[in-house]
């Protein structure tokens, strides 16, 4: 581009940035990083033109750390869109399912409410997994964002090309995609990673930061995932112990315990004969195959659950094993002690 | 039925068993091998384009490790359908083979208890 041309479109196509000046900075270096591949005249035009917007810059070779500096940058980009949150906060809006739920569980049969409240700690131990799952998935994955900042601030400082800084940008954001796969979903809604990693050409705001903001929402996303998962192991053990604390009679802990062992045994049993299988079958397995495995453990953890009570009740229940594992008492004194939440079925129905 | 809930009580105790070594050494051995292996084997033709992409993350990562498990337990068996034509020698101390042989061994003995535990499971539940 000639110098004319240049100094043409340095005034007709820019965004104004206010530049907080970081000690070692000098006013050619702060030039490179945002108008790559500069020659000596446009530099010079372009330290002018900064002396003209900025008066109290008198001479180009003497500025301070922490001083603002008015700066016209290239408006080569498209500004960023605005991220699509929605999917990471709680909703307030409308709250209708919650009486819809609570009606589906008046309306239940006195079956599938035991179904239900069998199966709800098998659903909540699930759930715990998958949100390990994410929180790994998006701490691993984060640091890719900052490899595009920093591909960024070297292509701006005439370190790489234009070219080569677009095919590394295409392969970050090739690599994150593959990376994220469905946990995209939760993170950016519809939105594909390429069109929420835009560089920003917004007036007063530094070019990375829609990316630095991702970075932070993303490892924000990996420590929500994080306590909840947590936390609903924590709740997948109160309500079994809950249960068990709650009965009326020493049967109907003696059948609670031996249902929960039965089914916990039967999970273990099946995550072994599962991994042997795949192994001998050499197929493989993606999230959606992990979850269906995992969705597996816990229906076969509960027909087993009942199958090994049907046979106990069949024996006559003669043994107590609620009293002489201790759990019974273990539970009661845990629920006296605060430490097991008291749920009520409407609560259950809401979990 | 009172026999059958003895069996099975006693089928319950070697799975819980069985299963605390199985996944106590998968966790000792998901830690120690793919340092060591994945250098040489987590690449094609051993895994597919999918498979290195998904195994790199917790879980699925676990996967990776059963099968270099697998690969040090019983070379023969698993160099006839994933490992097909490896001939290198693996750079793995005897001890790790021995702990792998463990493993694997506890993998298809808890299978074997999973066949009988499900069968009479089912069979309570369905025609008791």
């Amino acid at each position: 581009m000639s110098t004319a041309a240049f100094a043409t479109s340095y005034t007709q196509n820019f965004d104004t940035l206010l530049y907080r000046v970081r000690s070692g900075d000098s006013l050619s270096k702060i030039l490179y990083r945002y108008h790559a591949g500069l020659n000596d005249e446009q530099l010079s035009l372009l330290i002018q033109q900064v002396q003209a917007d900025n008066p109290s810059i008198i001479n180009p070779d003497l500025i301070k750390p922490d001083q603002l500096i008015r700066l016209k940058i290239p408006q080569q980009y498209c500004a960023a869109p605005r991220p699509n949150h929605h999917l990471l906060t709680v909703r307030t809006d409308n709250q209708y399912w919650v009486p819809e739920l609570e009606r589906t569980w008046n309306r239940s049969t006195r079956e599938e409410r035991d179904l239900m409240s069998t199966l709800l700690p098998a659903l909540i131990g699930l759930g715990s997994a998958k949100m390990s799952m994410i929180d790994t998935t998006f701490s691993t994955n984060a640091p890719l964002m900052r490899e595009m900042v920093t591909n960024h601030e070297n292509y701006k400082a005439g370190e790489k090309t234009k070219g080569q800084y677009d095919y590394q940008r295409r392969k970050l954001v090739a690599q994150l995609t593959t990376n994220l796969g469905p946990t995209n979903l939760i993170l950016n809604g519809t939105q594909r990673p390429t069109e929420v990693l835009r560089i920003s050409r917004s007036k007063g705001i530094a070019p990375t930061a829609p990316i630095e903001t991702e970075f932070r929402r993303m490892q924000r996303a990996a420590r929500i995932a994080k306590s909840g998962g947590v936390l609903l192991t924590g709740v997948s053990l109160g309500v079994a112990c809950h249960q068990i604390a709650n009965a009326s009679t020493q049967r109907q802990k003696n059948d609670i315990l031996v249902e929960s062992a039965g089914g916990l045994v039967g999970g273990i049993l099946y995550a072994i004969g599962t991994s042997v299988a795949l192994v001998l079958i050499a197929s493989p397995v993606g999230w959606v195959g992990g979850l269906a495995i995992g969705l597996g453990a816990a229906v076969t953890g509960y027909a087993t659950g009942q199958g090994v009570l049907k046979l106990y009740d069949a024996t006559g229940a003669k043994i107590d094993f609620a009293k002489q594992s201790g759990i019974g008492a273990l539970c009661s004194s845990a629920r006296k002690a605060g430490f097991v939440p008291s749920f009520s079925s409407s609560t259950l129905s809401v979990l | 039925m009172e026999m059958l809930f003895h069996v099975t009580l006693g089928l319950m105790g070697f799975g819980v068993l069985i299963g605390l070594v199985y996944f106590s050494l998968w966790a000792v051995l998901h830690k120690m091998l793919p340092p060591v292996l994945d250098p040489l084997l987590f690449r094609e033709p051993w895994f597919q384009k999918s498979e290195l992409v998904n195994y790199q993350f917790f879980p699925l990562s676990l996967i990776r490790s059963l099968n270099y498990s697998y690969l040090l337990a019983w070379p023969d068996m698993a160099k006839r359908r994933r490992f097909k034509g490896l001939d290198r020698k693996l750079p793995v101390r005897a001890g790790l083979i021995v702990l792998c042989r463990i493993h694997i061994s506890a993998a298809f003995a808890g299978t074997l208890v999973a066949i009988f535990y499900f069968s009479i499971a089912l069979y309570a539940l369905f025609f008791l």
